[in-house]
């Protein structure tokens, strides 16, 4: 039991590397949620071997939002020395 | 078994929402290269003040430690950039902010130790060459961020219209979001009359819009799923449909209400109060966003049960 849960935390992690890493295209398909079949979530999840996903399943897909903060206006804080 | 299951479709969902724009490196470069453009000159700044201090026969402090840290910072703020690391970018340039304010008052009070007319009036004639190639390293470095800026904001808003896209598809409402969009556009109408002006005041103020923007964006795409969503989960047969419904519900009327409280101005007339507001904004909307999330797992356990 311990060793499947090393592998599902291992297949987890590897999922959030490339999730992070992946290009938009692939992104967008994979948020788009209903009715297009988001092949990666498919593949990380043994849903009772079902090969399309259930409404409530598709529906959770929609609640998903990215808790990133954007980029900021970082630098403009390193002052320099003067005169005056 | 099933709690693994969650966990991992947890996962899959979290990457899935973590959207990056292909623009931050360059962006990170942009600054990377306006912040070694204060080094650089801080450091023959610093240099020709001793000079002037070996030639006017004044005793002036010494600067080599700080100088020694701000190129340390700077490798590691390349490294930073380098990697696309916007969060570790701004904790070292918070840091050697920190540390160029602290030789400054280190400066105010060399200039009242010991020093001579003919000093000052070296230190004066020989800045202003230095402060010519700090202008002409700004302006190329400015130059770089705003076609960064540009790039960066287009790729969100391409993002943003791709996911406004889908939830019509779905038939969900999202004026909401089109609204926010709008607003991104004209922020992107204004990147060259504010770069334009060379005034950092007027650049920051761009980020501070931009952050207000991403932030009521997500809020209102919260929204828009959440009502599109409320009527499927009441047909339903979700063995934890009551807890969503009730927590959906909590969490609109949450989500609209910091919608009311941050809601967006172009107008950052008071910069040091947009950007108290956009701090605190974020703070209330991160935990919106976090409970948003945990909505997906409790319909995912209530497939399971």
């Amino acid at each position: 039991m311990n060793r499947i849960i090393i592998l599902m935390v291992l297949l987890a992690l590897s999922m959030l590397v490339f999730g992070c890493t992946g290009k938009k295209a692939e992104q967008r398909e994979e948020s788009a949620g209903v009715g297009t079949g988001s092949a990666n979530q498919e593949d990380g999840a043994a849903v009772n071997g079902k090969e399309q996903k259930s409404s409530d399943e598709e529906l959770a897909d929609l609640f998903s939002i990215d808790t990133n903060k954007p980029i900021e206006d970082q630098g403009y804080d390193v002052k320099t020395p003067s005169s005056d | 078994m099933k709690r693994i299951v969650l966990v991992l479709l947890f996962f899959a969902a979290v990457s899935s929402a973590i959207w990056t724009n292909e623009a931050t490196g360059d962006m990170l470069d942009a600054r990377y290269d306006y912040v070694a453009c204060n080094v650089d000159y801080a450091e023959e700044w610093l240099a020709m003040r001793e000079a002037c201090g070996d030639s006017n026969n004044v005793t002036v402090f010494d600067s080599s430690d700080y100088v020694s840290d701000l190129k340390e910072n700077l490798v590691e703020l390349r490294e930073a950039a380098d990697e696309g690391d916007s969060v570790e970018f701004g904790l070292i340039t918070l840091q050697m902010g920190s540390d160029t304010v602290k030789v400054l008052g280190e400066l105010v009070k060399d200039a009242l130790t010991g020093k001579t007319l003919s000093f000052f009036t070296c230190v004066r004639q020989d800045e202003d060459p230095l402060k010519e190639e700090l202008q002409t390293c700004h302006a190329s470095a400015r130059e770089k961020e705003k076609d960064a800026a540009k790039q960066y904001l287009g790729n969100e808003i391409e993002y943003a219209n791709d996911q406004i896209d889908e939830m019509k598809e779905l038939g969900a409402e999202t004026s909401g979001m089109e609204a926010v969009v709008q607003y991104g556009n004209e922020l992107m109408d204004d990147i060259d009359g504010a770069f334009a002006t060379g005034e950092t005041t007027e650049i920051s103020n761009l980020y501070l819009r931009h952050s207000r923007l991403v932030l009521l964006f997500r809020l209102e795409k919260m929204v828009s799923v959440i009502d599109y969503a409320e009527p499927i989960v009441e047909d339903g047969n979700n063995k934890n449909k009551d807890e969503i419904l009730e927590r959906g519900r909590e969490l609109r009327e949450d989500t609209t209400d910091l919608i009311s409280e941050c809601e967006y101005s172009a107008d950052v007339s008071n910069n040091m109060a947009y950007g108290a507001d956009n701090l605190s904004c974020w703070a209330d909307g991160l935990v919106l966003f976090n409970e948003f999330n945990q909505i997906q797992v409790q319909i995912l356990e209530g497939v399971f049960k």
